[in-house]
Parts: C-alpha cells; structure tokens; sequence
C-alpha cells in the first residue's frame, strides 16, 4: 500500500514543476499521504471585508492567478477543514481584516504546514510563528507609489500601510513612501510576507510580480492592447477609422467582439464580419468575449450550441478568433459546463467588478492568460527611460472604442507619447480546435485546419434583397397544389358548361313560354279534373 | 342569537312558526335570487381559492414595487427574484418609520393598499402585511361588480334560463385564471372589476334598474379610478369623460344632467393631467420590446423599418430577441446605447409607424390576440413556495373557461372582426331605435358594450406599441377581460332569445301531435289503401 503511493508521489513530482520539487525535500510523509490535488494552489481568505478598502483583494488574488494561468482551490478559514492544506505544495493566506481566528483546525494545520507559504494582509499573533519575527512599520494617511523595476506607479493613496522596516535589495519591488523605499514583500526561507494589499492596479501588479516568482514562471512577459465589447451595431465606421490608424502607427491590437448568435445570416451580420475582416488585414486580431451569463440561460447546452454556432459562422466568413476575453467568474464555473470556452489557449482576464461571491471555489485556467488593465494605468506608470518597457506579467490594456475622432486622437497621444512595446497578439501561441475548425497562430501567422490563411481584405457583395421573412413551410404541400390545380380545372370546365348551358337554355326558357301561350287550355284542364277527382274520392 | 333561543323557549311553537315563513320568504326574496345566489357562489370560491391554504396568488416579477412603497411595503427579499417570479409571496413588510425612498409611486390602487394596510394592522401587530387583507378589500368590490354584471344579464327575473346564465357568468369570471390576480399587487386587480362596473353601470341605467345616481356615480367614480391606475389608461379617461358629459342625454332631471356635465368635465381634466403628471410606465424592457419584438419582427425589412426610426440599420441583428438574450446587462444600460437606440423609440413613433405600416398592425394584432388568451402569463407561479409545488406551478382548480379559452378559441384577429360584427350587428338596432325614438335610455345598452369593446381594442393597441408582443404591463388582460365581458352579455341575450322562444311554443299540442303521429300514419295507410283499392 505505501509502496504504490510512494510511486503515485514519484509519478506527481516528475511532473510538478522545478520549484515545487525544491520544496519537496523538507516535505513530511505524513502531510503528503493525504490525496493529491490537481489544483496549483490553496488560497484561504478570512472575510470579503465588504464595507473596506480591501473589499477588492480576494477578487485581485483570484485575478492574479487566472492571469498566470493556475488553477486554485478558493475556501475561507470558516470553511476550511482539517487537513486541507497538507494535500497541497503551495498555499495562500489572504488575511483582510484583524479579526481573531475562530477555526481551531486551520490554526493547528498552519503551524504545521511544511510547503511553501504566501502571506498577505494582517499578521494575526501565534498563528505562524516565523511571521512575528518580520519588522513591521505601521504608517497611516500614505501616498506611495509601487516600483516594479523602474516603472513606477504613482499617488496611490492608502489609509493604514503596514510596510516591513529594511532596506529593499536591488531589483526587488518597493514601496516608496516619500522618499524612502520599503520592501513590497519579504521571503524567509518558505515564507512569503506581503502585509499591505488594496485592490488598486499598482499594488495588483506588484504582487502580480511576486507571485509570479513565487510560483516560478518564465520571466518574459508580454503586453498586448484590446478594444473591448465590439457588437454588429457598435459603431462599425469608428471601428474601421480606428483601425487604419493604429495601423498608420504601426500599433497591434485586438477587438473584443461580442458573441451574438441571433439572426446570424442577416445581411447586418455579413456586413458585421466584413468589418471584422478589414480589421484582421490592419494587423487587428478578433478575441471573442465571453457571452455574459446574464444572457445565458441556466442550461449548458445553450452556451455550447451558441459559441459553436458563432464561432463556426466567423470562420466561414473569414474571422479567425484567436483568444478568450471573459472576467474571472468565468473560471470557477466547471469546465464542462463552459465548454467550448476552455478550449482557447489563450486569454485576457477583465476586471470584475464587485466583490466575488463567498463559498468554497475551484477555478481552472487558460495555458497562457494576461490581465487587463486600463489605459489610466499606464498614464499613472511614470517610466526612467523614454522607452516604456514591460510590466512583470504579461498585461493587456483595455482601451475602449473611442466614441470620436477627437478621443481617438487623444488615446493614440497617450499610446504613442508612452512609447509602449506591444506586442501582437496573433503572434503569442494560439491553438484551438472547437467543432471541424482547428486554428493556430504564431510569429508565422494564422494556420485554418493546418493550411495558412491570408488576411488580406476583399470586399464581397452582401445580398441586398435578403429575405427576412421566411414563408411558412407545409407538409404535403405538392400533393396540395397539384389537387389545387385539379380543382381548379375542374371547376373550370364545369364554370363553362354552366355558362353554355346558361346560354342554350335561354331559347329552351322562351320555349316553354310559347308552349304556354299555345296550349293553354290544354294544359289547364287534366290538372282541374285530377283535383276533382281526390276532392271526391270517399 | 342567545335571545332568540330564550324567547324560543318561552314561546317555543308560536315564533318559530311565525318566522320560519318570514326567513323563507326574506331568503327567497333575496338570497335564491339568481344574482345574488352567483355572488354567493363566488364568494365561496374565493374563500376556497384565495384566503384558505393553499393559497393562490401570483407571482411578482417586481413591475409593481413602485407602488407598494408608496404604500410604505416592501419586499422582504425571502426568494430571489426568480423565486418571486415563480412562488406568490403571501408576506410583505410594512415599512415602520417615515420612508422617502424616492421611487414611490402614488396611483388609485394606494387607497385600496392603504385600506388593506389598516386592515391588517388591526388585526395583526406584526409589521407584516398579509397580502390576502387586500385580496379581501378587492374581492369586496368584485362581488359588488359581479352583481352588477349578473343583474345586467337576467333582467331581475327568476327563470331557469336566468339560472344558467349566471352559472356560466360564474364559469367565466370565477375562473382561477382571473381570481388569482386579486391576491396580487398587480394593476389587473384594480382593473378586474372596474372594468365590470363602468360598463355594467351604463347597461344598468339603460334597463332602468337600480337608482340612476348611484349607476352614474358608479361610472364617473370607477372611470376616474381606472384612469388614474396607470399612465397608459389615463387617455382613455378623455374618451369616458366626453361620454359622460353626453349622458346628461339619458335622463330630463335638471340635478341629473349637472352632475354628468361636472363630472365629465372633471374627469377629462384629471385624465389629462394624470397623462402628463404620473410616470410613464415605460421601461427599456418595454421599449426593447416594442422594437424587436413588434416593429422588426414583422417588417418585410428591418434595416428600412429601423432607418424609419433614424437607428443605425445595424440593429436587425437584435430581430426577434428578447431583452434578457443578445445583450449583456452592462451595454444595456450603456450610455452608448441609450443615445443611439433607446432615445430614438417612442410609443408615439411606434404607432405613427404601425398607421403606416397596417400589414404590420394586423400580424401584430394577430399574435397579441392569440397571447391574450392566456389570462394567465405562463411564467407567474401560483403557490407559495412552502406549498411544494415546483417552481412556476399554477393551480388547475376551475380553470375550465381559461382552458377552453387557451386551448379551443381561434387566436386571431380575423375572428374578432367577426365577433365584432356579430356584436355590432345584433345590438345596434337599440342604438337605432333610441336615436330615432328621441329615448337615448334605450341606446345606454349599445353604448355600454360598444364602451367596453373601445376599451379592449384601445389596450389591445396600446400593448402592441408599447412592448411588441411581450405584454409586461397587462393591457392584454384588459382586452381579455373586456372580450368576454361582452360575450358573455351576448350569450346571456342569446339564452334569453331561446328561453323566449321556447315559451312561446305549444308543448301541449307538440306533445298530442307527437303522440298522435302514429294514427295519422294508419289513417294516411289507411286511405292510401283506399286509393289503391280505388
């Protein structure tokens, strides 16, 4: 028996990844003879903290990870039960308020919790040991700004900032209050300190930075820019005016479009995909949203049959998605019920508004995601040198359509004065098979079915007396008209003969006539005798 | 009661004999008359159906929450909102304090919630409004408006024909399809029974029954109520109100004719200002509704139907879908949408365009006659939820009328042209008769229906300019209400017609020719064989 879950565990280390395996040494048999989780992560929050600052964190942290792509397991402390953490490697803490802890459970499992552990929010005494030991400054009333390696994020105003007193190393995140620099966060050994989080874009790209390094991913990122919520009745000239100039600039981007299942062989829609078109031979690349749930009704199917349908409409005409738009609620529905959502490779994680929905959650994720963010960021983000440079993780500006040409001129200013390195997005690693269709993209361009696609615009006719109202179809309906026709020849030729005879019998009519005036007598009298003769029968 | 048995007891024999025939006569007088006898079977009903576990009701789809916070309720948020849409909620809370939630709404229903509120709180200290106290408020008037319409139809007489009227009147409108509106907050309460009286008011006064100025203050007042219930039925007070100034007509009393022309006037005034003063009910539902299930659904082309309305042809794509289906919540309320889409809908446009359009008109008319049918929206649940039925159920307990309706009557506009002319064409030799007569009394009975039948096609219109073919605001059950209102006059006349015919028949020479049939043939035999013989 502990032979075959010794090999099971061998089996799972080959195929954890490196820093996970670093962690294994120190690792109890005990703690790990429990089950083995698929999920890369626990993260265990204590309260939403719905009427304070820190209302948007659990929302921030679920963000963060779907944007690195890996999968959690969400409970809150009440929730938790014994155990729970010993089936995992790495684990987050996520502590919004001062609250003391009530669950004796999750109190004893964490003093004796071996893995690697993140720790973000209130130090709460006695709980783990090693945390008393950070020197924390409590400062309240601070504007600080966030350093992710040079890039600065600016006037972030926080009202009670716990920072830990030392000097930061150099490359490292900081918080700088006035003129002094703070560490964001603080590693001892296998634990990872954060003490102040708020859902702001600054403090989320920070810890952005230090989670990735906690969960050792690759170093690269990318930054790409999206035009979201883009419907067959947007403003499809403002579509195509904004296309021509970004690539007149020379600046990729991608167009979010709406997935519409309704109608979809209207001439409106054919004029819809011919925009889209266009907008693919200006370097644009189509990201196709997630339909939002407030339009989907409960049953699963209707999500499938609808993105199927949609998504086999684009590339028949011509309109290669190539990635995923949704926001992070996406995630923790089961991955057979967003089907065939999950099967893009690719994806941008939205802001969600709103504080996430408490209870005990798994999410899933993309093989490769970014986390938008909005074009105010990057104003916010002051740069050392003209040239922009990257954020940490890999991000996607969210810039939405420009209502006029004045705007557009305005958002291009903020994009070109930036000097931003965007990258393109067709030429990240997309891949997805969804019904016939398989798509693939890369530096080389889009592959349809394995087969290399042009982009280049044509303009094709829309048909321009499209019926819209279809005429009913009947069953038996040969048979119908063709007793229909039978009839009606019939009634004919009887309508004719009626009419001859009409005709004829008009001198047969005037006949009779004579006869009477001929023969009047004759005829009266036999009639008068045979009523005599009944009157007088006995 | 403890007296009566003390005098039984002393003179046992003696008052008892006396008051037996006095109850007899007094019950025969009144209870065993065939209208009162129908209102008492509808009020056994109601009881059974209304206030009496389990309790039926109607769901809330939340159209009415304005109103009851002017009434100072609330929903107490036990279901969610989908639950509320498929359960009826019995329980509802009264707002203890002084409340300025700002979207209150005050309308003629507040009276009657107010007078429920009292009620309730007279009897129950709990600050939970039972909904079944204003049911009670309500099904008082109904059975006062049920009288009415029964008088109307048996003339006062006591026959077995008038019997089987109100039994069939009792079929009809104690149907569970329509009583189940009055455990509701919904406007179609209100407008259940004052539907019946405005019209039953006008036929009473042309029959001469009752006292002509409680028939008119009946008129004027349930007119004015029905007016000021929604901002959609405030235009029809302009139409009641020139009617009611010309009913001073009807009667020479000087009193009589000043009190029609005051109250007309009056109620015209109030129309118009209740039409400009009270919000316009119209929603972006309704409003998304007007266009894509009515205006685009029916259009040869949409694109041409949307540039009539200067809208970005673009918006054929949204042909024929529901508010809740393409478009996600967040763009829907969108400023974007609401400069290019919503500003550019108005009932006003919808109609203009529906005049213009009359192939249009009548394929809409088609659908919304087939839809209001239904008197019951297929999604409003009738149970609570503790009942354990599942979600959306609705009673089948007497709901013949509203199946045979649903299921068996032709749904379509055509029929109602003929139904129309069939109405029009027996009862509009009254209207001659009193008009070449000088004795406008007599046309009272035409005018009522013909009231009624201007009402049903007015809402009938009003719901498909305002929300296509998706009626959210009820105008449908106005149309289906008013269709059998005057169906149900005109089976009453046709039975009355039979009834008549029948008396006029010689049963007893009937009866003799038929049981001599048999004679006659020996005798025709009997002569034939003479012929022969001949």
């Amino acid at each position: 028996m502990k032979q075959s879950i010794l090999i099971l565990i061998a089996l799972a280390l080959m195929v954890l990844p490196m820093p996970a395996i670093y962690g294994e040494e120190t690792v109890n048999q005990e703690n790990i003879s429990m089950t083995i989780n698929t999920k890369d992560v626990l993260l265990i929050y204590d309260q939403l903290a719905v009427d304070t600052v820190y209302r948007n964190n659990l929302n921030t942290v679920e963000t963060l990870l779907s944007a690195l792509s890996r999968t959690a397991e969400i409970v809150s402390i009440d929730d938790y039960s014994v155990g729970q953490m010993s089936g995992y490697q790495k684990l987050i803490i996520l502590k919004n308020t001062e609250n003391p802890i009530t669950n004796p459970d999750f109190i004893h499992d964490c003093q004796n919790y071996s893995g690697a552990l993140f720790y973000i929010g209130f130090d709460v005494s006695g709980l783990i040991p090693a945390l008393d030991s950070f020197p924390i400054s409590r400062q309240m009333g601070r504007t600080v700004s966030v350093n992710l390696n040079g890039l600065a994020i600016n006037s972030i105003w926080v009202d009670d900032l716990r920072v830990i007193n030392e000097l930061p190393g150099s490359g490292e995140t900081t918080i700088g209050v006035g003129t002094s620099d703070y560490p964001f966060s603080k590693t001892i050994n296998r634990l990872t300190y954060v003490p102040t989080l708020i859902g702001d874009p600054g403090f989320t790209l920070g810890l952005g930075e230090i989670l990735k390094d906690w969960f050792g991913l690759a170093t690269s990122a990318d930054m790409t820019l999206l035009i979201p919520d883009i419907y067959p009745f947007s403003d499809l000239n403002m579509v195509i005016k904004t296309s021509d100039a970004f690539y007149a600039n020379g600046i990729p981007f991608a167009l979010g479009v709406i997935p519409i299942d309704d109608n979809i062989n209207f001439p409106a829609m054919s004029r819809f995909y011919q925009v889209l078109r266009y907008v693919q031979s200006r370097n644009g690349t189509i990201i196709v949203h997630r339909p939002s749930p407030a339009t989907v009704s409960d049953s699963t199917t209707v999500l499938s049959e609808k993105m199927y349908v949609v998504i086999t409409k684009m590339v028949e005409n011509g309109v290669y998605p190539l990635g995923l738009a949704s926001g992070e609620s996406l995630f923790f529905d089961e991955v057979s019920k967003v089907n065939p959502l999950n099967l893009f490779s690719t994806g941008i994680i939205l802001p969600d508004d709103g504080i996430t929905a408490s209870g005990r959650k798994e999410t899933w994720a993309l093989s490769s995601a970014s986390l938008g963010i909005n074009l105010e960021t990057i104003a916010n983000t002051s740069s050392p040198n003209r040239n922009f440079g990257n954020y940490p993780i890999n991000t996607t500006i969210i810039m939405p359509l420009p209502e006029n040409e004045a705007m557009l001129v305005a958002q291009l200013g903020i994009i070109n004065h930036k000097w931003l390195s965007l990258t393109d997005y067709k030429r990240l690693d997309n891949y997805w098979t969804i019904g016939q269709n398989t798509i693939a993209s890369s530096a080389s361009g889009i592959r349809v079915n394995g087969l290399p696609v042009s982009l280049s615009y044509d303009e094709e006719p829309i048909e321009a007396d499209y019926r819209y109202q279809k005429p009913p179809e009947y069953s038996l309906e040969k048979i119908f008209t063709a007793g229909n026709i039978f009839l009606l020849t019939v009634v004919g030729i009887i309508i004719v003969i009626f009419i001859m005879i009409v005709v004829f019998s008009r001198r047969v009519y005037l006949n009779k006539f004579r006869k009477v005036v001929n023969n009047n007598d004759e005829n009266n009298e036999p009639v008068i005798k045979r009523q005599d003769q009944e009157g007088k029968t006995p | 009661m403890k007296r009566n048995r003390d005098t039984n007891r002393l003179q046992p024999d003696k008052k008892l004999n006396h008051s037996i025939p006095k109850i007899r006569a007094w019950s025969f007088d009144y209870l065993l008359k065939p209208s009162t006898l129908g209102v008492l079977v509808l009020f056994g009903l109601l009881l059974v159906v209304l206030f009496l576990t389990p309790v039926i009701g109607m769901g809330d789809d939340g159209s009415t929450a304005a109103i009851i916070s002017g009434s100072n309720l609330y929903n107490l948020g036990e279901l969610t909102p989908k639950e509320a849409i498929a359960f009826f909620q019995k329980d509802w809370g009264i707002m203890e304090y002084y409340n300025d939630s700002g979207n209150a709404q005050i309308t003629s229903q507040t009276p009657f919630l107010d007078a429920a509120k009292r009620l309730d709180q007279a009897f129950t200290w709990d600050w939970l409004f039972d909904l079944r106290f204003y049911g009670a408020v309500i099904s008082v008037f109904y059975l006062i408006a049920m009288y009415f319409l029964f008088e109307t139809v048996t003339y006062g007489k006591r026959a077995i024909w008038t019997y089987v009227i109100v039994g069939l009147g009792v079929l009809i409108f104690g149907d569970t399809g329509y009583t189940a509106w009055i455990n509701s907050f919904y406007p179609q309460a209100l407008s259940f029974f004052l539907v019946i009286i405005l019209g039953t008011s006008l036929i009473l006064m042309g029959q001469k029954k009752l006292n002509d100025y409680l028939l008119i203050g009946c008129f004027f007042l349930s007119a004015l109520l029905l007016c000021l219930l929604n901002q959609q039925y405030a235009l029809l007070g302009l139409f009641l109100g020139i009617l009611g100034v010309n009913l001073r007509y009807v009667d020479e009393k000087k009193c009589y004719q000043r009190i029609c022309a005051v109250c007309g006037i009056l109620l015209m005034l109030s129309s118009l200002a209740a039409y400009f003063m009270m919000p316009h009910g119209l929603t972006k539902l309704s409003a998304y509704h007007s266009m894509t299930r009515g205006v685009l659904m029916t259009a040869n082309n949409p694109e041409q139907a949307l540039k009539a309305f200067s809208i970005n042809p673009q918006y054929a794509v949204l042909t024929g879908t529901s508010y809740y289906q393409a478009i996600s919540p967040e763009t829907m309320n969108s400023p974007e949408l609401a400069t290019a889409f919503f500003s550019k809908v108005n009932p006003t446009g919808v109609a203009i365009y529906y005049l213009a359009n009359p192939g249009q008109l009548y394929e809409m008319l088609n659908r919304s006659v087939d839809s209001s049918f239904n008197i019951r929206p297929a999604w409003l649940g009738n149970y609570e939820i503790t009942q354990g039925y599942p979600a959306g159920a609705q009673t089948n307990f007497f709901t013949l009328w509203s199946y045979l309706k649903a299921n068996y009557l032709p749904g379509n506009f055509g029929f109602i042209i003929i139904w129309m002319a069939v109405l029009i064409g027996v009862y509009v030799r009254f209207f001659r008769n009193g008009i070449i007569e000088k004795n406008e009394r007599n046309t009272l009975r035409f005018v009522g229906l013909m009231t009624w039948l201007f009402i049903g096609l007015w809402e009938l219109y009003v719901a498909i300019i305002t929300s296509g073919d998706t009626d959210t605001l009820g105008h449908l059950f106005i149309f289906s209400l008013t269709f059998d209102l005057i169906s149900f006059i005109i089976l009453g006349k046709f039975i009355h017609w039979i009834a008549k015919q029948l008396r006029k028949v010689n049963w007893e020479a009937r009866k003799e020719a038929f049981l001599n049939r048999n004679k006659d043939k020996e005798k025709k035999k009997n002569r034939e064989q003479r012929g022969y013989r001949l």
